[in-house]
């Protein structure tokens, strides 16, 4: 049991950090200091929200998000949530293909693109062959070395009290528009829509029952809670490298710097290692959820810890996910994909977040473990805060530049 | 006294599980026949993806029903169990069939003979690792 908890906290830490959190986290410090920590934090307090709902959903009906909003809310309503997750995990799966391609052009030198069929062939090779268990939990493992953004903050100590001050949200300064669009964007690359039937249909994966509804708070809680101090470190080291140099990030060769600072020359394989590996845990992660959105949706045999002899329309699925998504990244700069992935995740999140709030409080899927009343207001605050999110986030990205 | 069912809530759009408790599809439509001067009578539980995008769309199901006729003829029929099969109906409807014995696994076995099996390792069954 603790052995699964410590699992299960480590994957989630490996779910939270992606290009996204790295690229927005890194912007966010570079162009605001420390005073968009609160964006990280709002995000955060959000997505351990959802997912604790839901993994109890999973846990205690065996059914994922994807299934129920189908089965409760029709067809005609799913089509519209399962149609823009999947292009918009197209958009997410091709910038973690892209940083990832990144990652290896700034370990050997080559232009990215000719890393980016290679990537996708080996995300592919690797859900192809690989058990839910393995990928999970072996990219999860090495994943922990993104705690070097941490352990470098302390190296390089910031000034704590306005570190704290960042964390009570606050007017911008300056460029406002810019502001508020990195602050959508943050929140977004922290609660992406794809984790909630993620995390779901990994929980249906792992067999989790209602006797696992700790571990899931628990897994939920300190998993994602963790991750977001990761995000935090990249802040405070983007706010003291990058923006004490007056550099505004283009590109993620420039997000190196916040490793190199504390670590000097280890900072650089240090920085490579860490993207490399959010960027493979993510797009794993989206690869699957688009297979296991459109099988759960339609009825279909899925698991990921099948042959794909046994459940071949599942397999075929991320099978066609990866190349389009591969495309997108070889003729789009990576660093834009990213940041545009993440300010849509804040438009499509309503689509995925209000339905959740119907299923919580159905007693036919949760029986006795339904919300009670303050979950309740804490997922309409969640829907009332993502809709304006969502509101706001296209206008953004045209005044933001 | 038969109790009512409600169709709409507790049949269409559900898991169709059958009597091995394998995934058959989701309930893309109910088939009803009219009859004279009495009630509709439900004779089927209907899975197909081009019932399923009718609903979204008319001609959405339309152009995918098309494109499962180009790409595999003799594939396009919708899988139909009859209603005398269903035999518990909630969250899930369970039917007391065999989903290997009807056309509910076309495009599985399709997709397994023309893509997955000439793939490495595309011909091994049961669970990864095994």
């Amino acid at each position: 049991m603790v052995l699964q908890l410590a699992l299960g906290i480590i994957t989630a830490i490996g779910g939270f950090l992606d290009a996204g959190a790295i690229a927005t986290s890194a912007l966010a410090g570079a162009l605001f200091g420390f005073q968009l920590i609160w964006a990280v934090l709002l995000g955060t307090f959000c997505v351990i929200l959802l997912t604790e709902m839901s993994g109890r959903l999973a846990a205690v009906s065996h059914h994922t998000v994807a299934d129920a909003v189908r089965e409760r809310l029709g067809f005609r309503y799913f089509a519209i949530p399962l149609v823009t997750e999947l292009l918009q995990d197209v958009l997410v799966l091709s910038a973690e293909i892209g940083g990832l391609s990144v990652a290896l052009h700034l370990a050997t030198g080559f232009d990215y693109r000719i890393f980016v069929p290679l990537v996708a062939l080996f995300l592919w090779a690797l859900l192809w062959f690989g058990s839910f268990s393995l990928i999970e939990n072996g990219v999860a493992f090495v994943g922990l070395i993104a705690l070097s953004f941490v352990v470098g903050s302390f190296i390089t100590p910031p000034p704590w009290n306005e570190v704290a001050r960042g964390a009570i949200p606050s007017l911008p300064l300056k460029d406002s528009g810019q502001y508020w669009l990195i602050a959508v964007s943050v929140v977004g690359s922290v609660l992406e829509p794809f984790l909630l039937n993620f995390y779901a249909s990994g929980a249906v994966e792992e067999k989790w029952t209602v006797k696992t509804l700790g571990m899931n708070r628990a897994i939920a809680g300190l998993g994602m809670s963790f991750g977001a101090i990761i995000s935090i470190g990249i802040v405070i080291l983007a706010a003291l490298t990058l923006g004490q140099r007056g550099i505004r990030v283009d590109s993620f060769e420039q997000v190196v710097l916040t490793l190199v600072a504390p670590f000097g020359e280890w900072g650089l394989s240090l920085f490579v290692a860490s993207l490399a590996i959010a960027c493979l845990g993510a797009a794993s992660d989206v690869s699957l959820n688009m297979s296991y959105a459109v099988s759960q949706g339609f009825g279909w045999n899925w698991s990921e810890n099948l042959k794909p002899h046994e459940d071949a329309r599942f397999a075929c699925v991320y099978t066609a996910a990866i190349p389009a998504a591969a495309l997108v990244v070889l003729f789009f700069d990576p660093l834009n994909v990213t940041m545009i992935a993440m300010a849509l995740n804040a438009v499509i999140a309503p689509l995925i977040v209000f339905p959740l709030l119907i299923l919580m409080n159905d007693t036919a899927y949760l029986r006795e473990h339904t919300n009670g009343p303050i979950g309740n207001v804490l997922v309409a605050v969640v829907i009332v805060l993502a809709c304006l999110f969502g509101l706001v986030a296209i206008p953004l990205e045209v005044l933001g530049g | 006294m038969v109790e009512p069912l409600p169709l709409v809530r507790d049949v269409l759009d559900k898991q169709i599980y059958d009597v091995n408790h394998d995934k058959v599809g989701k309930v893309d439509g109910i088939v009803l026949i009219p009859r004279q001067g009495r009630p509709l009578r439900v004779a089927a539980l209907q899975s197909d993806m081009p019932t399923a995008w009718r609903r979204v769309w008319q001609r959405l199901g339309d152009w995918v029903e098309r494109l499962q006729q180009k790409l595999a003829p003799d594939l396009a029929s919708p899988t139909r169990i009859a209603f005398e099969h269903v035999v518990r109906s909630g969250i899930d409807v369970d039917v007391d069939i065999d989903a290997k014995r009807t056309n509910a696994y076309g495009w599985e076995t399709w997709l397994r003979r023309r893509f997955v099996e000439k793939m490495p390792g595309g011909k091994g069954s049961g669970e990864k690792g095994e």
